[in-house]
């Protein structure tokens, strides 16, 4: 059992050390594409509902530095996006974390959507029960099932609409 | 002296509003033909007033009258004479007041009608349309009033936000508060037949084409809005999902709803109840997004500053809401319809899933844009939501929208047969498949999500296309007249059905270059110096220099020259530029393009280093589609146009649909 | 047309007499969605009145805060600090960032007069408003600062002062009251004077 343990310690040591090395970079290697990639998750602080990949003030470009330097650190994504939340608030983020309150963003919308999903059926289902409670309109208004040849009837239908037989 | 003028015509317009909606509401109650011919009046001269008004502030602005503070803080000596005017919108008090002036033209207008048939509601109508325009006078003349005078009197103006310098942004506003006021006129005559207890189908009847204006305004606004961010804003795109669109998407989305439904109570008489809270639900969402917008309550790019009239607003907006709710609760009754539903297979019950995706749409934006202001109310902090989320959300409701808007044309009043609408979709269905699974391959397209995407826009678009051929075809037959003349009187005599279906057309253009661009946009920054290039797509950028030079009104432009090739060819030179107002050291950055009905190359200088490090940061998009929006939206407009274009026939059939009105048993 | 134009009135009168018991106008669903819908407007009405809600007044409270200082520039040794921590002493909480421009300004002036007010019972407390760290610490070692530093967490503090930009300086007194706000660049004269005013108190 123990030695199952070590083993896989040891794998993932020797899949993690070479991935830790290889993330140090320096950091003018480091794309402006992929310093955009984080920022366009983020929102600049000063100037509000501006992504920060487009924002051109001095403190969304300092923003962009230390994501570019947390990079070159080899940090991902997630781990920078969680830094710059932990370190000017959650309001930074441009799609709320899913926890907590915020969750309410989330789910509120699925909620309300499948109670407007009910409502709407159920009042369709209501509708449709007044509807066969009562003599079928339809009888008249559906073309009877004539022998069709070569006329379709949705043709017919729209004829009838527009008015065209008058 | 010209300013004073204009504050007094402002003041009497105030009190000509206020006496309006009383004596409107005496002629109402007491039944007072007199008393509703003076408030009749009144409201005719409001226009005249608040144009007197409108008059004062754009000849303030055009002398350079700097004594006032709106004129001082939206414009400049050097600013051109066309901004200069447009300026009258360019600030919080400026467009209120513009904002008055449109309200009071449709006022104007819709009190030279004579609305036979529904006199009886007349009173009403001009009494909620007095106090809607009362409240905005109330306003202007005194929390945001453009004749406030400053203190001293500033040698220059601060001259206009150069983000608002641009044609679109000198549109795009007075659209979209046309769109909001024309649908003051419906609300009107709503709230007029609620008050009256008379809640048959008049109301809709009679302003169905103020509605329809109002909803092209909105549209048109919220285009023009989309092409000024893309041109202007330097995101390379077109919407942001930025509450401040959002609360001019909101009302649209409302009235898309109402407008729909709508269909259903004048051929069904259904659902009064539902239309009367959509038109309710439209203008309530109308005031909101201006609370949202001018309140500061919600901080977005355009909103105007932190500004004292957000409680007012959210009060006018309260009365509005509950107003209308217990009016809507007292006459509940008098609603009752008991018609149904034969299948759910039907034209009715197509319609009511329109709404219900509509709405649910509405209701995910209205979560998103109120988030803001909810988080912080519970975790202090004021979380935002940004374009992740609506995408998420409405992503998915947009695509079943598209669905039924192909699918739901091909049902029948009452009820369709699920044999015939098989039929009728096999075909479609199987060349869409086909089309979409050459496309997967050639392409190629990737993931899910655009190839459903684009199966569902193909196979809609079919669908449509086929109902102009199928209408065509039954002219033809049916009159044996040639192709061009059948489809040309199909459109002439049949214009809110095709006009409907040119809409459609117009949106499904506009969705398939919405999947370009959010599915296959290509963007990258990097450094260049000169001489050196970047490559996109099929396109490479050289980077051939900067230019530093003045332009007119204050302006220092950095302008860089890019060489653009494809595939090796050059075909166009791109002159990106950095525009700096110097005087307030507000920058701006203005991008280039190069459009093909494939796609755009668009560029933007990110930094310049200065002549002697001779590099700069650009960033270039690679835009697939996108022109299919600018295309698909001009489609949608020309269809409202169609339907709402008034016609002769179309009088006569009004006249002839009064008429019957007085029978009862008129039903079609 | 004819035929379909009579036939969905013929069905509506037999409707009619069928269902023609009214039912009471208020049910608990109704009644349930119009709270709903009061509550939401009330909520919002209440975000309204808090977003608008006015920063703290001279001779008011001062909001509290916790403070976590940056290395090198802690309170008597301590990582972080409340402002309860600090009783007795008056604070110079000034709000500053390395990407503005009009807090160089002021920022001799700070150190100086901290410098020369320290052992009177006087501590300043810079607080760097949406700043990076790295630019921070250039900031503070370019100007020399040697007063508590600490980042603007979360943007907490900045938000319970509801400042409207940096540079801000809140003076606050021995009690805790906020003495004197002051928005924009400092000058010797108004700083000195202030504190001095406290201090004879």
């Amino acid at each position: 059992m123990k030695v199952w343990v070590y083993l896989g310690l040891g794998l993932l040591l020797a899949l993690l050390l070479p991935g830790a090395v290889l993330a140090q970079r320096s950091v003018g290697d480091v794309t402006a594409d992929e310093v955009n990639a984080v920022a366009r998750d983020l929102f600049c602080p000063t100037c509000e509902s501006t992504p920060l990949d487009v924002c051109p003030t001095q403190t969304c470009q300092d923003w962009r530095d230390l994501i570019r330097q947390q990079l070159a650190e080899g940090k991902s994504k997630p781990e920078i996006l969680d830094y710059f939340a932990a370190n000017f608030g959650p309001q930074v983020l441009s799609e709320p974390p899913r926890q907590g309150f915020n969750l309410t963003v989330w789910v509120v919308p699925v909620v309300l959507l499948l109670l407007g999903g009910g409502i709407f059926s159920f009042s369709l289902y209501r509708l449709k029960q007044a509807g066969t409670a009562l003599p079928a309109p339809a009888a008249t208004q559906s073309p009877p099932p004539k022998t069709n040849t070569t006329l379709d009837p949705y043709r017919e239908q729209i004829e009838r609409e527009l008015g065209v037989g008058e | 002296m010209i300013a004073d003028i204009g504050q007094i015509s402002l003041l009497i317009a105030f009190g000509a509003a206020a006496y309006a909606a009383i004596a409107s509401l005496v002629g109402a109650v007491q039944n007072r033909p007199a008393a509703t011919a003076s408030a009749r009046n009144a409201i005719l001269v409001i226009f005249p007033l608040v144009a007197v008004s409108s008059a004062a502030i754009i000849y303030s602005l055009l002398a350079g009258d700097f004594s006032l503070q709106y004129v001082a803080n939206v414009s400049s000596l050097g600013m051109p004479t066309y901004l200069k005017v447009t300026a009258l919108w360019g600030g919080q008090a400026g467009s209120l007041l513009f904002w008055n002036l449109l309200l009071a033209v449709f006022l104007f207008a819709a009190m030279l009608r004579q609305w036979r048939g529904e006199e009886h509601l007349i009173p009403l109508v001009i009494f909620v349309l007095a106090v809607t325009q009362g409240f905005f006078l109330l306003v202007s003349n005194f929390l945001e009033n453009p004749f406030t005078r400053l203190p001293f009197i500033p040698a220059d103006g601060q001259g206009l936000n150069p983000l608002l310098r641009h044609p679109g942004m000198i549109i795009h506003p007075p659209m979209l508060y046309l769109g909001f006021v024309s649908l003051t006129i419906p609300y009107a005559f709503a709230m007029a037949s609620l008050i009256k207890g008379d809640v048959d189908d008049g109301w809709i009847r009679i302003t169905r084409r103020w509605t329809l204006v109002g909803w092209l305004f909105l549209s048109l606004g919220l285009i023009l809005g989309g092409r000024w961010a893309y041109d202007v804003l330097g995101w390379g795109g077109y919407w942001a999902w930025d509450p401040v669109e959002n609360a001019s998407f909101m009302p649209w989305l409302a009235a898309t709803a109402f407008l729909h439904s709508v269909m259903i109570q004048e051929k069904r008489g259904m659902f009064r109840l539902w239309n009367m809270g959509l038109i309710i639900l439209t203008f309530c969402l109308m005031i909101y997004g201006t609370f949202i917008v001018r309140s500061g309550v919600i901080t977005s790019v355009h909103s105007f500053a932190q500004s004292p009239i957000g409680p007012y607003f959210f009060g006018f907006l309260c009365l509005v809401f509950f107003g209308s709710l217990v009016l809507i609760i007292l006459r509940l009754d008098q609603f009752k319809s008991s018609h149904h539903i034969s299948s759910f297979l039907s034209r009715e019950a197509a319609f009511l899933f329109n709404n219900y995706i509509f709405l649910s749409i509405l209701v995910a934006t209205f979560i998103g844009t109120t988030f803001p202001i909810l988080s912080e109310l519970v975790t202090g902090e004021k979380m935002n939501v940004g374009e992740p989320y609506y995408e998420k959300v409405n992503g998915p409701l947009f695509a079943a929208l598209l669905l039924l808007m192909g699918v739901a044309p091909l049902t029948m009043w009452y009820r369709s047969s699920a044999q015939r609408l098989q039929m009728s979709l096999r075909w479609p269905a199987l060349v869409t498949t086909i089309f979409i699974a050459v496309l997967y391959f050639v392409i190629p397209l990737h993931g899910w999500g655009s190839p459903l995407g684009l199966w569902i826009i193909t196979f809609s678009t079919i669908l449509t296309l086929l109902e102009f051929g199928k209408g065509t075809h039954a002219r033809m037959k049916g009159k044996g007249e040639s192709v061009w003349v059948a489809f040309s009187s199909l459109m002439a005599r049949n214009r809110r059905r095709y006009g409907g279906y040119w809409i459609h057309l117009g949106v499904l253009v506009m969705a398939f270059g919405i999947i370009g661009v959010e599915f296959y946009q290509q963007q990258t920054q990097i450094r260049l110096a000169t001489g050196q290039s970047l490559s996109l797509g099929r396109y490479t950028m050289t980077f051939n220099g900067m230019r530093e030079y003045a332009g007119a009104d204050d302006l220092l432009i950095t302008e860089a020259n890019l060489s653009l090739y494809d595939n090796g060819r050059l075909v166009k030179t791109l002159t990106p530029r950095n525009e700096l107002y110097t005087r307030t050291r507000q920058p701006m950055t203005i991008p280039d393009l190069r459009a093909t009905i494939g796609e755009d190359f668009y560029v933007l200088i990110v930094n310049w280093e200065g002549f002697s490090a001779n590099a700069a940061t650009f960033r270039a998009y690679f835009n697939p589609l996108i022109n299919w929006v600018w295309a698909g939206g001009f489609i949608f407009i020309i269809g409202t146009l169609i339907a709402a274009w008034p016609d002769p026939v179309d009088e006569k059939v009004k006249a002839a649909a009064q008429i019957s009105a007085l029978q009862p048993a008129a039903g079609d | 047309m004819a035929e379909i134009s009579t036939n969905p009135n013929a069905t509506t009168d037999e409707a009619q007499a069928a269902a023609d018991v009214s039912p009471p106008l208020v049910t608990p669903l109704r009644a349930a969605a119009l709270v709903g819908l009061f509550a939401l407007l009330a909520l919002l009405g209440w975000g309204l009145v808090n977003s608008n809600r006015s920063r703290p007044i001279e001779g008011g409270p001062a909001p509290r805060f916790t403070v976590q200082y940056y290395d090198g520039y802690e309170w008597q040794g301590k990582t972080s600090s409340t402002l309860d921590d600090f009783a007795g002493q008056i604070v110079v909480l000034n709000f500053w960032a390395s990407w503005c421009v009009e807090c160089r300004y002021e920022a001799d002036l700070l150190e100086d007069t901290w410098r020369a007010y320290r052992d009177k019972g006087v501590l300043f407390l810079g607080v760097a408003y949406v700043d990076v760290e790295p630019k921070s610490r250039g900031y503070l070692t370019e100007f020399n600062v040697t007063y508590p530093n600490a980042p603007d967490l979360r943007g907490l503090i900045s938000k319970a002062y509801g400042i409207t930009g940096v540079p801000e300086t809140f003076i606050i007194d021995q009690q805790g009251q906020v003495a004197y706000i002051h928005i924009g660049p400092i000058t010797e004269q108004t700083l000195y004077q202030q504190i001095d005013r406290l201090l004879q108190n």
